[in-house]
């Protein structure tokens, strides 16, 4: 199977502390992965070394390529989902969608591309009622499913979830994990990390435990909430 | 509510000649127009030619780059820092341009040829937005924005009050009332020809990043993840808005809560996306200050109210009335 993500000794280092501790791991195409851990454990700082976010040392097969091919192997979505200006779904898509060159789509014009990805994104996240909607007004998980719609618009092989379970309520946290599923399911490879372990365990076929920067264990989600390695990932 | 963008520039092109006819012919004095305006055909100095080509036109010119150089830079710095409070005259960058124009005159650089003026202007612009980008690249909040702003606002005001009380110039105090309150009053051609080019290539470092704001709607993170180029985001707002700023600053003085207002009127007409509030913006800012400095000549007073004061009357109420609406 290919590797969607493969990193080498990639680490993180701020201000003469490491954050991230030297990791070398892979995964692989239609995973759904959970990073597992404490608050401050190095979950969101690991996925933003693999694609390139922040300064790290190390190898990933995301960061080491240019700022455009970056954006066409994988996609992010946010923990901090303020959005300051209240545009409406439809045109937050267009803004990804836009900023892509057609090169081979001489024969299309390019309004017609971009209503048709949006509508495909819209349509696999079940927001196509919200296309016309203004971000401001919308709930906490309709807001986190059209950030991934928003990802799935950018036509990546990877889509990268920075805490998408956050202050959402226990009906949007299912409906949001489900979603990830089904996209899983179509072989898109998904990164999240997660605070909600309990809930979460089913939705994801691997679970990555960090502490300290460092990945102590990686396993189905079964093998990770055991007890013995609950201990490692979540006691000190 | 979005229109059409070829009714909507044909709209605005109409409404600026009518304002730029109407700044041609109000004033004190009553002129003959038509008259006035071929009159250079036939070689004739009438004094309605004079007051049209020599005080009027070039006021109106002043008005139009001071609207449009202002109104860019403040929809690019709100769309940048996402901060809908944002624009030049609140965050300070005005008041380092004005302290720059300053400095050239006090140390007699202005004296050594046209562009030394503007010169120090912008690069003390230059040096307050780098501030103001550096100090509030960690995640601040929209109001930490405002304060730091308003921190160099306050030092570079200070230090411009203490250059002219100091100097042996006996008219000190006109002089701090005409950088801190800004007047189109007597422009010339020699202040359109410093401040047009400059304001022209700052506004083509700004039109650049139209794209990236929009990108930027969605956080610096995913802007980046989606191949946007943030530093030279960073970079084209930072001397584009130096660029416009310090150059209308070194002629006018400040004038504030154009580049503030003026997107906010935009805004609802081109769906809140920022880079269209970039486009959109200079020209009904251009238009906003003509309405303002026709108002001033209407007005019945003994002297000109300043351009910069009416601006400030009318934009900080709206200033507060945004915080309010932030808070609630």
């Amino acid at each position: 199977m290919p590797h969607s993500i493969k990193t080498s000794n990639l680490s993180v280092t701020l201000n003469g502390a490491q954050l991230v501790q030297p990791t070398t791991l892979s995964v692989n195409s239609g995973e759904a992965v959970g990073i597992i851990g404490l608050n401050g454990a190095g979950k969101s700082t690991l996925m933003k070394a693999i694609i390139g976010l922040i300064p790290h040392q190390g190898f990933s097969n995301i960061s080491s390529q240019s700022f455009e091919d970056r954006a066409r192997l994988s996609a992010w979505v946010p923990q901090t989902r303020e959005i300051v200006w209240d545009v409406s779904v439809e045109t937050l898509l267009g803004f990804t969608l836009r900023n892509f060159r057609y090169q081979n789509e001489s024969n299309v014009n390019l309004s017609d591309k971009i209503n048709f990805s949006i509508k495909d994104a819209l349509l696999a996240t079940n927001t196509s009622k919200l296309s016309n909607r203004n971000i401001g007004s919308l709930s906490g998980g309709e807001l986190t499913s059209v950030l991934i719609a928003r990802a799935l618009v950018q036509q990546t092989s990877t889509i990268f979830l920075d805490e998408p379970l956050a202050s959402l309520d226990p009906v949007q946290k299912i409906s949001v994990l489900s979603l990830i599923q089904e996209l899983s399911k179509t072989g898109i490879t998904i990164i999240a990390s997660l605070h909600d372990v309990e809930i979460a365990q089913s939705y994801f076929t691997r679970f990555l435990g960090i502490k300290a920067g460092k990945v102590v264990a990686d396993g189905s989600p079964n093998r990770l909430l055991s007890k013995k390695h609950f201990k490692e990932i979540f006691l000190c | 509510m979005p229109l059409d963008p070829r009714k909507l520039s044909s709209f605005i092109l109409i409404l600026l000649a009518i304002g730029s006819y109407a700044s041609l012919q109000i004033g004190h004095v009553k002129i003959d127009l038509f008259a006035a305006l071929i009159s250079p055909l036939y070689g004739e100095a009438t004094p309605d030619a004079i007051i049209l080509w020599d005080l009027r036109m070039p006021r109106t010119l002043m008005c139009l780059i001071v609207g449009f150089g202002l109104g860019i830079a403040g929809a690019g710095l709100q769309g940048f820092l996402r901060n809908p409070l944002a624009e030049p005259s609140v965050v300070g960058i005005s008041s380092a341009a004005a302290l720059g124009a300053v400095l050239s005159i006090g140390l007699g650089f202005s004296a050594l040829g046209l562009y030394y003026t503007p010169a120090f202007s912008l690069g003390f612009a230059a040096i307050a937005s780098w501030a103001l980008i550096k100090l509030t690249s960690k995640a601040a909040s929209k109001h930490s924005v405002i304060l730091i702003g308003v921190g160099i606002s306050s030092l570079s005001g200070a230090f411009t009050t203490l250059i002219l009380s100091l100097s042996e110039n006996p008219f000190a105090i006109n002089e701090i009332v005409f950088w801190m309150l800004g007047s189109v009053t007597d422009v010339s051609y020699h202040h359109v020809l410093m401040s047009a080019p400059l304001v022209m290539l700052g506004s083509f470092f700004l039109l650049r990043a139209a794209n990236g704001l929009d990108l930027l709607t969605l956080g610096e993170e995913t802007a980046t993840s989606i191949g946007a180029n943030i530093p030279k985001l960073r970079r084209d707002i930072l001397v584009g808005t130096a660029l416009t700023v310090g150059s209308i600053t070194s002629v006018v003085g400040i004038v504030g809560f154009v580049g503030l207002v003026t997107p906010h009127i935009v805004r609802p007409f081109v769906r809140h996306e920022p880079g269209k509030t970039l486009i959109w913006t200079p020209p009904i800012a251009a238009l906003l200050v003509l309405i303002s400095d026709i108002t001033i000549r209407l007005l019945p007073t003994a002297s000109e109210i300043k351009l910069g004061v009416l601006t400030a009357l009318l934009g900080t109420p709206f200033f507060l009335y945004l915080v309010s609406k932030q808070r609630n």
